[in-house]
């Protein structure tokens, strides 16, 4: 899924990539700064429809700062001091426009020595204040009103306390943001009475998972505590503690939207009475999720997400869940409903061509839902022909290809049987060749970068899981920060990996901060729909404890701009212009490599030629490493490769711990050429008993010259010449005598051929004239 | 006040005691020398069989003589009766055994004590004689001499290259080795004499396993016949044995001098026949201590008590409960007042075998005991002070309820089940082990019924961080552990032994192994993106494949064979339903039970995990009641507990007196036993007044109270046998004696430390200036919920005397009372 595009209803709003970068001084010479990292914001949240005035708080934001925010807002990053070292906060004014929805964003900072990673923070309209840190007894609790939104840090095996007044009856609603905001903190929440009685104790959600969820029904008039903690007393953890009348929304129902139709929302989650469907209408591109935010009647947000699809959407008609009563459904398409009660099942019937190929994917925790999905294909007679595979996934895809033309079922239910108002799905269902593209799970992957500018470069191992298509996939990068490089960009056919380079933009600024995407398509054109390169398995591993951080981060690559900072290395080639002897079939091109930085040594440099003729293909020798290190490009290719002029470029990379540097050479010609050729021309007739001359004169062209061995295919009978005549590597011409025997029969011999063999580039090299004719007569 | 290697050489009786009692003792060879019967004037005598039916020349039957006496007692009169035969010709009697000469009819007339009575004999086939079983008869003899146990033969790689199956359970393996394999050398039916199969055990030819067999025993002719006959396996309808009858049946109580009893076995065939395999029959005495019994079925009581004589042939399994007692000298029931049944089942088997119960013990030891038994904690000072004080009547009842309602109950017990659980948080996770240990506290908090409690563990699904019962199956790895893990814990059985063959001693076969798998072999377990979260759910299909005889098998429900639950369905829930059903009398038995053992250091049965034919409960009707009631008030534990704790049984005194001092297992006094290795901890800090703290968890938290062992890795707990929590088995919390345990108190840094602390008990109280005096009383009051007896306080305050340092002398005080036997133990 990509991030959010553009969307427009009375209740949503549609983020936009945004790249606010504001200088806060200007570049000083020289400067030395360190990273700079985020821990947290104070507020945790901004307010729709306001300024906030947010203090950032992290370690080494210091110099030229900017500020990069994945949502719509104006940003004004106040001024510092430049020459200030180790500041460990800055305040930041940040206006979203009215009606921005409420939901998870991000802010990273960058300055000339790197970038921070992203801090989530909170859109929201609950107030927001402070933990005050001296509330850790029961009998010193923090007072609060209602409604409010607490940013709290957690102290460990110290607990937080929270009082608050209640009617008899009065129904709060309670949510911790942690984990979703990127927290380890796993949340345990009890509810005391005025004497301390345990009234509610809460724990996991099945939707939120750590994040504890409830709605709490005051039994009696009076005050409540609350009482926080981490479930593993972990300290370092913080929280955002919503409490107020608001709904508590986990998905809405369907959980997706087609653009350009006017759809019908429901919602669902632990308490969503008296929420009235609404309508939405959104322009949003395809698989962007989009921010909801759900009104109570009070006017607080509930929260939530919406995926915006180009297919229609069919949501279950059976209540009932009768077998024999499936909801009629077309594919492509989504098919959506929610399994409730538990042990739930659902059943959509479609009809299909023989040969189909049919994916089904289904998207339910990663919106919001609890359901880990089984899905089963049956036939017309209710014969089971597949299910999803089980994988560490919690989003299953079903994968077949239909036997025979027909009606078909899908069936839906809940892995391990549970259901209630958190177990909403989709299933998107598609037809035809697809591929997911995926960033490799291992050390040499990262999402964060930071280039120097002009030849910083990083590279991506792309990885590719397929169905029904095995052709290739081109690679590109998208991205607002216009000027990327990709190099290396096609997956070919039937692989599944490519180590794909990016060179920043020429104009790359030290201290800008990007973001970009790769995205492929099936077709060469690059005209086709795009599909997005996902990093969850990268987003998890950073923060284990969000198993399905935001969308809108899927898949970013945040990239930037350091300090500018000479290269560790040079390379040059021995030749700008390159001979390919077509009889040969081979040619080579030498790069010296200089290391000019000690750290960088013993690496192999990275040396791929670009923009090399079809047929041509190249092989990388390494010679040697060190001073004198040198890189062969072999050019290998038919020997009857057509003469021509063509060029070529070669592309060169290495690394020395996160420090990418590429090299793009100029031009490089090409020549395929003859090297040798030979021809034959006798001065006149032989008569019988006589002798006569025939010029035999050689085209040379390259840069080898050998000497060349001549003699003659065959001769008319009676006819000699002599068995081998060798030319000298610096002469081009030579006379050869024939002699004819007294006898020799007269005769119009018209297959006289001189055969020339050499050497070239070390390689032996044997050319034929073409046949002339040469009369043999009596005198 | 005792040293603590005193104590340990307690705590090591203790456990020798323990062994010995649990032991299953085998067969003696030979009789013992036997004292005489005192036939005495029985009114009737009875002869088992009634009539006997010997087909064959190779049959033989068991006669067993039972005297019936004017006051409704009887004893076993056998080796005291005299036979005579009508017709020598027909039937003979060699050493109480009828034997056939040749077809025909005649009668037995036995004569004991003054009293005759007749048997009729019908000998038939006698010119006939079929061929020895393979299966009944060879296999049995091989059973019967111990040649397929595991030690020997029937190891699973054999011995000296040559493997039978364990204790004959797979006949179609011993055809193989025992007919196909090796001829000529182990089995010699053209000279039988020279078999190897006979020679080795005979010891005419080097046998690693010593003489096994005797040119008398039956299992040699057997043997001997089997070779001579061409080695030959059963015919394809060949009659195979479906069951084995043990006469007297269990229940027979004999009184002094009668102590002897001789067991016949009966094998009823598929073809209606009836053999006696007394002969061929194994024999184990459940406790030696109380009968032994020979390998000809002779059971002699050594002393006053029950057994269960355990009776084996093929793969059948019978036992056979007798109850020996005898008058004591001096002994006159003193009729003590019972408070509830419990006293009353209790009281009765004392009565029965002449044990009299102790008193009650005093209100400090009762106050003591029940403080560390129900919340795993001493009582307060002020607690103590409060209790003492207390003059009503009934303040014992009410401390119970006081305590049973607090929240250290709950968090106690769960310590307990946390082990059977096996909550680590290697094996569940850093998450998800304070989750399950949360809802396992929240259980006791609540009181959550057994039956409930079983079914939420047994039959979860989904989420193990949101549902945190379902780390039962993250603990549980796979079928098989489902399967040993559920049996262990809930039925009381350990089945391991039935994953690769039928359970050695007892009724448990490997089809019943795999039938019990079938309930469990769909659950599976599914990562998740979440770390730390497992999915449990059921998969739609799935079957056990049995792997000795490749059959699928379906699910099997002890009692009540095979059942089909519907396609589509969780086999869990016929299973769970089963369980907890009140009709399941062993589920209530196993944790009634587990209840009745951690009141009292010792289960009814015992270990209380172990529950087998071979394993008796030592007083089964007060464990039927006890089961009864907790069924009957919805599996309330703390109803058990409340009715245990406020019997006069639980609060009797621990000391002996001269009719109960060598009792172990009867309840007639209070056992004393080392504190658990969390409780001593929390005592010790009780007593110094000094908390300990558990990096990462919260201040507070008391040892008792630890999630599990591997969060708070504490060097004295694991000394003093805080478990690892890798089985569910509950021996793996062991208080075996070590070296460490007495350098721990000694000197280990633990007490060391406690002691130094400038905020100890006594270092605050003298910064507070409070007197010697004052001071010892509140140590004793915090160890030992008692003040000081005068010649304590007397040799205390003697002590400061002459240390001159009144600060060092009250380390040694205080010292001293940790070291002591009543600091220690639970009593």
């Amino acid at each position: 899924m990509r991030r959010a595009g553009l969307v427009r209803t009375a209740q949503l709003h549609g983020l936009l990539p945004v790249l606010s970068l504001l200088f806060v001084a200007a570049l000083p010479p020289a400067a030395v700064w360190a990273q700079p990292s985020l821990s947290h914001s104070t507020p945790g949240a901004l307010a729709p429809g306001k300024t906030t005035e947010l203090v950032l708080t992290g370690a080494k934001l210091d110099g030229p700062l900017k500020l990069w925010n994945s949502f719509p807002a104006q940003v004004e990053l106040a001024p510092g001091d430049p020459a200030q070292k180790d500041r460990t906060s800055v305040a930041a004014k940040l206006t979203l426009p009215a009606g921005t929805a409420c939901g998870i964003v991000g802010l990273a900072v960058a300055n000339p020595s790197g970038a921070s990673d992203v801090l989530y923070l909170m859109i929201d309209d609950l107030t927001s204040v402070a933990d005050n840190g001296n509330n850790h007894s029961l009998a010193a609790p923090q007072d609060i009103g209602l409604p409010v939104a607490i940013d709290g840090a957690c102290d460990g095996t110290v607990f937080d306390y929270y009082r608050f007044s209640a009617k008899a009856g009065q129904k709060i609603s309670c949510e911790v943001v942690a984990t979703r905001l990127g927290w380890d903190f796993d949340s345990v929440v009890r509810v005391l009475d005025a004497a301390g009685n345990e009234v509610l104790r809460a724990d996991d959600d099945p939707a939120t998972a750590a994040d504890t969820r409830f709605v709490f029904a005051a039994p009696a008039d009076g005050q409540y505590v609350l009482e926080l903690r981490d479930n593993r007393y972990k300290p370092g953890g913080r929280y955002r503690l919503r409490l107020g009348d608001f709904p508590l929304v986990s998905t809405p129902l369907p959980l997706v939207a087609t653009s350009g139709v006017v759809s019908q929302l429901g919602f669902s989650g632990p308490w969503t009475e008296g929420i009235a469907p609404i309508s939405v209408l959104t322009a949003a591109a395809k698989s962007d999720v989009l921010p909801l935010s759900v009104k109570g009647a009070p006017g607080q947000s509930g929260w939530t997400t919406l995926l915006a699809t180009d297919m229609p959407v069919v949501v279950e008609s059976n209540s009932a869940d009768k077998p024999d009563d499936p909801t009629p459904a077309s594919i492509p398409g989504y098919f959506a409903g929610k399994l409730d009660p538990a042990k739930d099942r659902d059943e959509f019937q479609f009809t299909a061509m023989k040969g189909t190929s049919v994916s089904f994917k289904s998207l339910t925790r990663s919106a919001g839902s609890g359901a880990i999905l089984m899905l089963r294909l049956h036939n017309a007679g209710g014969n089971q022909l597949a299910e999803s595979p089980l994988t560490d996934s919690d989003e299953p895809v079903l994968n077949f290809t239909i036997p025979e033309d027909g009606a078909y079922r899908l069936s839906v239910e809940e892995l391990a049987g549970r259901g209630g108002p958190d177990y909403a799905y989709a299933v998107e269902a598609r037809t035809g060749p697809q591929f997911t593209l995926s960033l490799k799970n291992d050390a040499n992957n990262r999402i964060r970068h930071s280039l120097s500018p002009g030849d910083g470069t990083f590279h991506l191992d792309v990885q590719c899981q397929r169905f029904a298509y095995d052709g290739p996939i081109m690679l590109g990068v998208e991205s607002s920060r216009l000027g990327w490089q990709v190099f290396n960009s096609v997956v070919p056919a039937k692989a599944n990996e490519v180590r794909l380079y990016v060179v920043a933009p020429l104009d790359f600024s030290p201290g800008d901060l990007a973001e970009l995407r790769i995205v492929g398509r099936a077709d060469e054109s690059g005209r086709g729909a795009a599909t997005t390169m996902g990093t969850a398995v990268q987003l998890r591993a950073a923060r284990p404890q969000t198993p399905f951080p935001p969308a809108w981060l899927d898949g970013a690559i945040l990239v930037s701009a350091l300090a500018e900072q000479g290269s560790f290395y040079t390379v040059t080639a021995d030749k700008t212009e390159v001979n390919f002897p077509r009889l040969v079939g081979e040619t080579k091109v030498t790069l010296a490599l200089k290391r000019t930085d000690p750290k960088f040594k013993d690496t192999q440099l990275v040396v791929m030629p670009l923009g090399l003729p079809a047929g041509i293909t190249p092989e990388i020798k390494r010679n040697g490493n060190g001073p004198d290190e040198t890189y062969d490009i072999t050019l290998k290719g038919p020997k009857d490769l057509a003469e021509g002029i063509h060029t070529f470029r070669y592309f060169t990379f290495a690394e020395v711990a996160t420090d990418g540097r590429s090299i793009q050479s100029g031009d490089i010609r090409l020549n395929v050429i003859t090297p040798l050729a030979v021809t034959a021309m006798p001065a006149g007739p032989l008569v019988q008993g006589q002798k006569q001359k025939v010029k035999l004169t050689l085209s040379r062209r390259g840069d080898d010259k050998q000497p060349v061995d001549l003699k003659f295919k065959s001769l008319p009978t009676g006819v000699t010449a002599p068995e081998k005549t060798t030319l000298a590597a610096e002469l081009n011409e030579i006379e050869v005598e024939l002699s004819a025997a007294a006898d020799a029969a007269p005769t119009k011999f018209d297959q006289l051929i001189a055969v020339a063999t050499s050497k070239y580039a070390g390689t032996d090299l044997t050319v034929e004239s073409s046949a002339v004719a040469l009369e043999v007569k009596a005198p | 006040m005792q040293p603590i290697a005193r104590t340990l050489r307690g705590i090591a009786t203790f456990l020798v005691a323990a062994v010995l009692a649990v032991s299953v003792a085998p067969a003696k060879a030979d009789s013992p020398a036997l004292e005489p019967i005192n036939v005495g004037q029985p009114t009737r005598l009875e002869v088992f069989p009634p009539s006997v039916r010997l087909v064959g020349p190779r049959s033989r039957m068991q006669l067993v003589v039972t005297g019936h006496y004017a006051d409704g007692s009887m004893q076993d009169l056998t080796r005291a009766a005299q036979f005579a035969t009508s017709n020598a010709g027909v039937v003979a009697i060699e050493n109480t055994i009828a034997v056939p000469k040749q077809d025909g009819t005649a009668e037995i007339v036995v004569n004991a004590g003054g009293q005759e009575t007749k048997i009729t004999v019908e000998v038939a086939g006698f010119a006939t004689a079929p061929a020895v079983s393979f299966e009944w008869e060879t296999l049995a003899a091989l059973s019967k001499q111990g040649c397929n146990s595991g030690a020997c033969h029937g190891s699973p790689s054999g011995k000296g290259g040559f493997r039978l199956s364990l204790r004959a359970f797979d006949s179609t393996i011993d055809k193989l080795t025992l007919i196909r394999e090796d001829l000529g050398r182990r089995t010699n039916p053209l000279n039988p004499d020279e078999s190897l199969l006979l020679n080795k055990p005979l010891m005419k030819v080097p046998h690693g396993g010593g003489q096994k067999l005797k040119k008398g025993d039956a299992a040699y002719a057997v043997l001997r016949q089997w070779i001579a006959e061409g080695c030959r396996s059963d015919a394809g309808d060949a009659p195979r044995c479906v069951k084995i009858e043990v006469y007297p049946p269990s229940g027979r109580l004999l009184r002094r001098p009668a102590h002897t009893q001789q067991l016949c076995v009966l094998a009823h065939f598929s073809n209606g026949m009836i053999r006696d395999v007394t002969d061929l029959a194994c024999y184990s005495s459940s406790d030696s201590m109380v009968a032994d019994v020979t390998a000809g079925g002779l059971v002699s009581s050594q002393d006053r008590g029950e057994a269960a004589i355990i009776v084996r042939y093929l793969e059948h399994v019978e036992s056979c409960f007798l109850t020996f007692v005898k008058d004591i000298p001096g002994f006159a029931w003193a009729n003590p007042p019972t408070a509830n049944y419990i006293d009353e089942h209790v009281y009765a088997k004392l009565h029965q075998l002449q044990y009299q119960p102790s008193g009650l013990c005093t209100d400090e030891e009762f106050l003591r005991r029940t403080f560390l038994d129900v919340i795993g904690q001493l009582p307060t000072v002020k607690e103590t002070n409060a209790f003492l004080a207390n003059g009503a009547p009934d303040k014992r009842p009410k401390l119970i309820d006081d305590l049973l309602a607090r929240d250290e109950h709950a968090k106690f017990w769960a310590l307990k089940w946390g082990d059977l659980l096996r909550m680590t948080s290697t094996q569940i996770g850093g998450q998800g082990v304070h989750k399950y240990h949360r809802w396992l506290e929240r259980a006791f908090e609540t009181n959550l019924p057994y039956d409930r409690f079983a079914r939420d563990l047994l039959a979860a699904s989904g989420s193990t961080l949101d549902n945190p019962t379902a780390n039962f199956y993250r603990t549980a790895t796979d079928t098989q552990d489902c399967v040993e893990s559920v049996s262990q814990i809930f039925l009381g059985a350990r089945l391991q032994c039935a994953k690769c063959h039928n359970h050695p001693f007892e009724r448990w076969t490997q089809d019943n192994y795999y039938g019990m798998a079938a309930f469990f072999n769909r659950v599976q377990r599914k990562k998740s993106p979440r770390a730390d979260e497992l999915l449990i759910y059921v998969a739609a299909g799935g079957e056990v494949t049995q792997p000795r005889t490749g059959k699928q098998m379906k699910p099997w429900l002890p009692g009540q064979g095979e059942i089909d639950p519907p396609a589509g369905t969780d086999r869990r829930e016929p299973f769970v339903s089963w369980l907890t059903s009140k009709d399941n009398r062993l589920f209530a038995k196993v944790e009634a039970n587990r209840l009745w053992s951690q009141l009292f250091g010792r289960g009814i049965v015992d270990p209380p995990d172990d529950f087998r034919d071979s394993n008796p409960p030592s007083n089964a009707p007060l464990l039927v009641a006890l089961a009864k009631d907790f069924a009957d008030h919805g599996f309330d534990r703390k109803h058990v507990l409340r009715t245990i704790l406020n019997s006069h049984t639980y609060q009797a005194d621990f000391r002996a007196n001269e009719f109960n001092r060598d009792d172990v297992k009867y309840f007639s006094h209070y056992q004393p036993r080392l504190l658990a290795a969390e409780q001593l901890l929390d005592a010790i800090c009780a007593m110094t007044a000094l908390p300990e703290a558990f990096a990462g968890l919260p201040a507070g938290m008391k040892a008792t109270q630890l999630p599990a062992p591997d969060l708070a890795k504490h060097d004295f707990l694991k000394i003093f046998g805080q478990p690892e929590r890798q089985t569910v088995c509950a021996c793996e919390r062991t208080g075996d004696s070590n070296l460490g345990m007495a350098i721990q108190f000694f000197n280990g840094p633990l007490i060391y430390g406690k002691l130094r602390d400038a905020n100890n008990r006594f270092r605050k109280a003298l910064a507070a200036g409070k007197p010697n005096e004052e001071i010892i009383s509140e140590l004793y009051l915090a160890a030992v919920c008692r003040k000081p007896s005068a010649k304590e306080l007397e040799t205390s305050l003697a002590h400061i005397a002459a240390k001159g340092d009144q600060v060092v002398a009250l380390e040694d005080i205080a010292w001293a009372i940790l070291n002591t036997n009543e600091f220690l133990f639970q009593h």
